[in-house]
């Protein structure tokens, strides 16, 4: 399965990235556009909930999490 | 050439900054935070590693780092930032104080959203605190000082005032203009705002400050416009570094800044310092031999590495100018603060300034008081 994580900004985004790779999680920071506008985030096919979970401790909230259907 | 106008503008560069404005503009010439490909997020990246960096530097999380054009940009972003959020208030400031902090004040008390005190600094550390203190009134909400003055060099007890501010849950701003890449002061010395250009003492390019907020007073936006973030809302992003980051942000510039403070980081604050202070204290002992000339400093105070001086009963421009044909390069006027000047008594004579750097040497020193000793 494969998530998009979306973050408030991009700077937010790069942050994330660095503490999830901090943890050996990897992700790729994203822009994805939809009706409601741009968004900044992750995509990872990590578990996403538990990424959110573990970068709140950190400081980082997410916004939202998308299933998506890209192949990285 | 020898060079002792770092006060305005450090010069040289160290190579590896010169270096990384070539590879950003050569190798990272995408805008960062708008798109989403590949070239947009390695310029994304870099950027974000210099905030990380300056955020470390300054005690403060990166996404509280805000990138400016200069200090002056990010101490208008935090007075009227946190005036505008505040409503009207009396804010104090010092006798210290550059233009970059006063004007703005004097415009906000013009337009009635401020009423302003100025500390009268005296001779001693002492003296500005309790002058600070006495000014704290039921509606003062900001105190905005200069960490170190840019005319002599003056250093202001920030810990302290930072202790009467937070007693008085007041928001203390301090324009660190001279002080960044010489004083160690960070958001955890109990400052709220901390601004600062890059292009001085953190060896950046022209174009680059820094705004550090701890988040306790929220801000407002001056200037607003494409964040890359929130598109379709037609408000400003309220959240911070978008907020304060409407328009491309100069990419080259804040990518080679992240060198400049390698390099403070590897050569080390406390050596700069020491070796910039040596520098100083020959100038002044050399300079003192002279039987014309005068420098504007006090024991009862500290000192940035910045001296103050004047050839008695010469126009101090007329001197640089003299210097300047020689090949040695050092200001001399104002220095864009009327209010130092007032206080030293150079306010209609105005002063040179002598401001060394990392990259300068003692006999850059002995030269440049040969010569100056040959000024008739």
């Amino acid at each position: 399965m494969k998530y998009f994580i979306m973050m408030k900004s991009s700077t937010l985004a790069m942050r994330a990235q660095r503490v999830a790779k901090g943890m050996k999680i990897n992700t790729v920071y994203t822009k994805r556009t939809d009706k409601q506008g741009c968004h900044f985030g992750l995509d990872t096919d990590y578990d996403a909930e538990k990424l959110c979970r573990m970068l709140s401790l950190h400081g980082i909230e997410c916004v939202r999490i998308q299933r998506t259907g890209d192949k990285r | 050439m020898i060079y002792f106008d770092n006060a305005a503008t450090t010069y040289p560069k160290p190579l590896a900054v010169v270096k990384a404005a070539e590879t950003a503009l050569l190798d990272y010439g995408a805008n960062p935070g708008r798109a989403g490909h590949r070239l947009s997020a390695m310029t994304s990246l870099k950027v974000y590693e210099t905030r990380e960096k300056c955020a470390d530097f300054f005690g403060a999380d990166a996404e509280n780092t805000i990138f400016t054009l200069n200090c002056t940009e990010a101490i208008n972003f935090a007075l009227k930032g946190v005036v505008e959020k505040t409503g009207f208030c009396h804010v104090i400031t010092t006798d210290l104080e550059h233009n970059s902090v006063i004007r703005p004040l004097e415009r906000l008390a013009l337009q009635r959203k401020v009423v302003y005190s100025v500390a009268d600094s005296g001779n001693s550390d002492e003296e500005l605190i309790r002058s600070v203190s006495s000014l704290i009134r039921k509606n003062t909400k900001v105190i905005i000082m200069t960490a170190g003055c840019n005319v002599n060099g003056r250093i202001t007890p920030v810990k302290s005032i930072a202790s009467v501010a937070k007693r008085y849950g007041v928001c203390l701003i301090v324009d660190m203009a001279q002080a960044a890449g010489i004083l160690p002061l960070t958001l955890q010395d109990g400052i709220n705002i901390i601004c600062a250009p890059g292009h001085k003492g953190l060896y950046g390019p022209m174009g680059t400050g820094i705004l550090c907020t701890d988040g306790k007073y929220p801000l407002t936006s001056l200037i607003e416009g494409g964040t890359g973030s929130n598109s379709l809302e037609i408000n400003q992003p309220s959240f911070l570094p978008d907020m304060l980051e409407s328009g491309t942000i100069n990419t080259s510039g804040v990518i080679a800044l992240s060198k400049g403070i390698d390099f403070i980081k590897s050569k080390g604050m406390d050596n700069i310092r020491r070796h910039e202070d040596m520098l100083c204290d020959t100038f002044i002992k050399l300079a003192s031999r002279l039987s014309d000339i005068v420098i504007y400093r006090n024991e009862k105070q500290s000192y940035l590495p910045v001296v103050a001086f004047n050839v008695k009963g010469r126009d101090s421009s007329e001197v640089a100018r003299f210097l300047s044909d020689k090949g040695i390069y050092l200001r001399a006027g104002y220095h864009c603060n009327f209010l130092a000047h007032r206080k030293l008594g150079t306010d209609k004579s105005g002063a040179l300034r002598f401001a060394p750097s990392a990259f300068n040497t003692k006999n850059d020193v002995i030269r440049f008081v040969k010569v100056l000793s040959e000024y008739r």
